[in-house]
C-alpha cells in the first residue's frame, strides 16, 4: 500500500506535487495518469527513494522511504521510464547481477517471464528492441518477488504490440497478487489492464476511483442534450465539430458510457479551466 | 567468486584494460630488470672508490649498462608510475561517473536495497586489485632504483621519493578515490575526468609538500664527506666558531669576505668558519616513504568515505 499525507515535492520554484494525500490500496493495477509534469514520475521516484519529499509524509508498505530506504526498496520492483540497462551486458548478466545485489532475487521467475516472449537470454541488451528491453526490466522487477511493482511510463517508447505484451505481463503479475502501479499516457491501452484510476494534474490528485466505477458513474453527452440531473464535470473537444461534456450521473439513459480516456480528459480539462479562472 | 564476477561484470572492459596494462608494465619493468642483471657487474665498480684492477675488465660493459639503463630502465621507471595511476583513474571514473551518466544507477539502485552495500561490493575487489598493482609497481620501481644507483639499498635512498615503493600504491588509491568521488558528484565522465585531474594535482602537491616538510624536520648537519649517496641533500650551511649553523647570507652579513675563504672540505679556516651539509640520512627513507604513502592513501580513503555519503544522498540520474 502507498499512503501519502500532504506530500509535496518542489524543484526550485516549480511544484511537482503539492500537498497531496492519497492511498493506493494493495492488489490490482492502479493507473497513474496525467499530463507531462503532473507529478506521476515524481511520486514513483519518491516511493523508491530516488527523490526526497519537500514536505509531507509518504509510506510504502508501512515504511518511510526517506528514513528506511533499504526496507522500502526491498518491497518494491521498479521499472523506470527508459530501460536503464547495461547495453554491453547480456540479459543473463543482468539476472546474475540482480541476484548478486538483491537478496531473495529469483532469477528463474524472471526467466519464466522472458521465455514466452522469445527474448534470448544470451543476447546483449544493446541488441534488443526497446520493447524487449522494457520486458527485461519488467522481468527483473518481477524477479525481485516484491509485493509492489512501480512501472514508470514503461509504455512510452513501445510499439502497440510491445505495449500489449508488456501490459499482459503486468496484468498477470497483478492477478498473482502483486500490487501494480502503472504510470502511463497510453490511456486507451491501459483501460483493460487497470483496476483503479488515479489522475494527477497541476501537482495534485484530480480523481481517484476504480475504473469500473468511473465508467459506470460518468456519461459523455452532446452539448445539445438535456443536462437535467447531470453534474457537469467538464467540456472537452471531441472529433470534428463535437464538444463532449463529461458528466457525473447514475442514469444510464443519459448520453453514453465514457472511455477511460474521456474520463481522464474530462478531469484534466476541469482542472485546467479551474487553474485559468483566477487569471481570467 | 561468482557473485563478485556478476557485480563487476559492468566494469569488464576497464578490468580487461587494467590486466593488459598491468601485464605490459610487468613485462617492460621485469624485462628491463632481467636485462640489467645480465650485465653482471660488481656493485663496487659503480662507486667512487679506487677499484682499478677489479673493475678494469668491466669498463666497456659499464658503458653498455648505462645505455641499457637509458633504453629500458627509463621507460620502465615511467611505466611503473603511469600504469597504476592510469588504471586507477579509468576504474574510478567508470565506477560511478559512467553509471550515473548512462543512468544504469536507475537499475542498480532500484534493485539493491542498500546503496552502501552496492558500492562496497564493487569497491573492495577493485581496491584490492589496485593496491596489488600499485605495490607491485612500487616494488619494481625500487628494484629499478637499485639497479640505477648501484650499491645503495633503495630503502636507504631518498632518490625518487614518491615515484616508487608503496607511495605508488598510495597515489593509486588517491587517484581512484578522487575519481570515484568526483564521478559520483558530477555524474558525467568527461567533466569528472577533468575535475579529478585538477583535484588530484592539488592533492598530490599538498601531500608532497607536507611530506617534504616532515622530511626536513628530520634534517641533520655534517661535514660534506660524511654525506653518502642516498642521503637527502637539503642545503649547505656555515658553522660559526660558536657552533651555530647559519645560512651563507647570514654568514656574509656577519663575517664579510672571510666567508670566501671557507673550505668546502669542512675544515675550519683561520676565521673558524666551516661549511656543513644539511641533509636527511638515507636510513630515514622508510619512515619518509611510509608517511608519504600514508598521506596519499589517506586522501584516497577520505575521498571514498565521502563517496559513500554522496551515493547515499544523490539521485541516480
Amino acid at each position: 500500500m502507498i499512503r501519502t499525507q500532504g506530500l509535496t515535492k518542489r524543484y526550485r520554484r516549480r511544484y511537482a506535487l503539492s500537498d497531496i494525500s492519497l492511498e493506493i490500496p494493495d492488489g490490482g493495477v492502479t493507473a497513474l495518469v496525467g499530463p507531462n509534469g503532473a507529478g506521476k514520475s515524481t511520486l514513483l521516484k519518491l516511493c523508491i527513494g530516488f527523490e526526497r519529499p519537500t514536505a509531507g509524509r509518504l509510506e510504502v508498505n508501512g515504511v518511510d522511504p526517506v528514513r528506511d530506504r533499504a526496507r522500502a526498496i526491498a518491497s518494491i520492483g521498479y521499472v523506470p521510464q527508459t530501460a536503464s540497462l547495461y547495453r554491453d551486458l547480456t540479459v543473463l548478466d543482468h539476472l546474475r547481477l540482480a541476484e548478486a545485489i538483491r537478496p531473495g532475487f529469483d532469477p528463474s521467475h524472471a526467466r519464466e517471464r522472458l521465455g514466452p516472449l522469445g527474448i534470448p537470454i544470451a543476447a546483449r541488451v544493446g541488441e534488443l528492441s526497446g520493447g524487449e528491453q522494457a520486458q527485461v526490466c519488467l522481468a527483473i522487477a518481477l524477479g525481485t518477488r516484491a509485493p509492489l511493482l512501480l512501472l514508470d511510463e514503461p509504455l512510452a517508447n513501445l510499439d502497440p504490440l510491445a505495449r500489449r505484451d508488456f501490459l499482459r505481463v503486468a496484468r498477470l503479475a497483478a492477478d498473482e497478487g502483486t500490487t501494480v502501479v502503472l504510470s502511463s499516457h497510453a490511456l486507451s491501452e491501459i483501460e483493460d489492464t487497470a483496476d483503479r484510476l488515479l489522475v494527477l494534474g497541476e501537482g495534485r490528485v484530480l480523481y481517484d476511483d476504480t475504473v469500473a466505477h468511473s465508467i459506470a458513474t460518468h456519461r459523455v453527452i452532446d452539448v445539445d442534450a438535456d443536462l437535467d440531473g447531470v453534474d457537469v464535470v467538464a467540456r472537452f473537444p471531441g472529433r470534428g465539430d463535437h464538444v463532449h461534456i463529461l458528466g457525473r450521473t447514475r442514469s444510464a439513459s443519459v448520453g453514453r458510457a465514457p472511455t477511460l480516456e474521456e474520463v481522464v480528459l474530462g478531469y484534466l480539462a476541469e482542472a485546467r479551466s479551474q487553474a485559468e479562472e483566477p487569471a481570467a | 567468486m561468482r557473485r563478485w564476477r556478476a557485480i563487476l561484470r559492468p566494469n569488464r572492459p576497464e578490468l580487461r584494460a587494467t590486466f593488459i596494462l598491468a601485464l605490459a608494465m610487468l613485462a617492460v619493468a621485469g624485462g628491463a630488470i632481467a636485462w640489467l642483471h645480465t650485465f653482471n657487474i660488481p656493485d663496487e665498480c659503480f662507486g667512487n672508490g679506487d677499484v682499478g684492477l677489479l673493475c678494469q675488465p668491466y669498463q666497456g660493459t659499464i658503458l653498455a649498462y648505462g645505455e641499457a639503463m637509458e633504453t629500458a630502465g627509463g621507460p620502465a621507471a615511467i611505466a611503473v608510475v603511469v600504469v597504476p595511476i592510469l588504471v586507477a583513474m579509468v576504474l574510478g571514473i567508470a565506477l560511478l561517473g559512467r553509471e550515473i551518466e548512462q543512468q544504469t544507477t536507475n537499475f542498480a539502485w532500484s534493485i539493491a536495497p542498500s546503496r552502501t552495500a552496492w558500492l562496497g561490493d564493487r569497491l573492495v575487489p577493485i581496491l584490492l586489485l589496485l593496491l596489488t598493482i600499485g605495490l607491485a609497481a612500487g616494488g619494481l620501481g625500487d628494484l629499478l632504483m637499485g639497479l640505477r644507483i648501484r650499491g645503495v639499498d633503495p630503502w636507504q635512498n631518498f632518490e625518487a621519493l614518491g615515484l616508487r615503493g608503496p607511495a605508488i600504491a598510495g597515489a593509486a588509491l588517491l587517484v581512484f578515490g578522487v575519481a570515484v568521488l568526483v564521478g559520483g558528484v558530477v555524474g558525467r565522465q568527461l567533466p569528472a575526468l577533468l575535475i579529478s585531474g585538477a583535484v588530484i594535482g592539488f592533492a598530490v602537491y599538498g601531500a608532497f609538500a607536507v611530506s617534504e616538510a616532515l622530511v626536513k624536520a628530520d634534517a641533520e648537519v655534517a661535514a660534506s664527506d660524511q654525506v653518502a649517496i642516498g642521503d637527502k641533500f637539503l642545503d649547505t650551511l656555515i658553522r660559526t666558531p660558536e657552533g651555530e649553523y647559519i645560512t651563507w647570507n647570514e654568514a656574509y652579513e656577519r663575517y664579510g669576505s672571510a666567508v670566501d675563504e671557507v673550505s668546502y672540505e669542512g675544515t675550519s679556516t683561520s676565521s673558524g668558519l666551516s661549511v656543513v651539509i644539511q641533509y636527511v640520512p638515507g636510513e630515514r627513507y622508510p619512515a619518509a616513504v611510509a608517511r608519504l604513502s600514508g598521506l596519499l592513501g589517506l586522501g584516497g580513503v577520505a575521498a571514498l568515505a565521502l563517496t559513500f555519503l554522496v551515493v547515499h544522498r544523490r539521485r541516480p540520474y
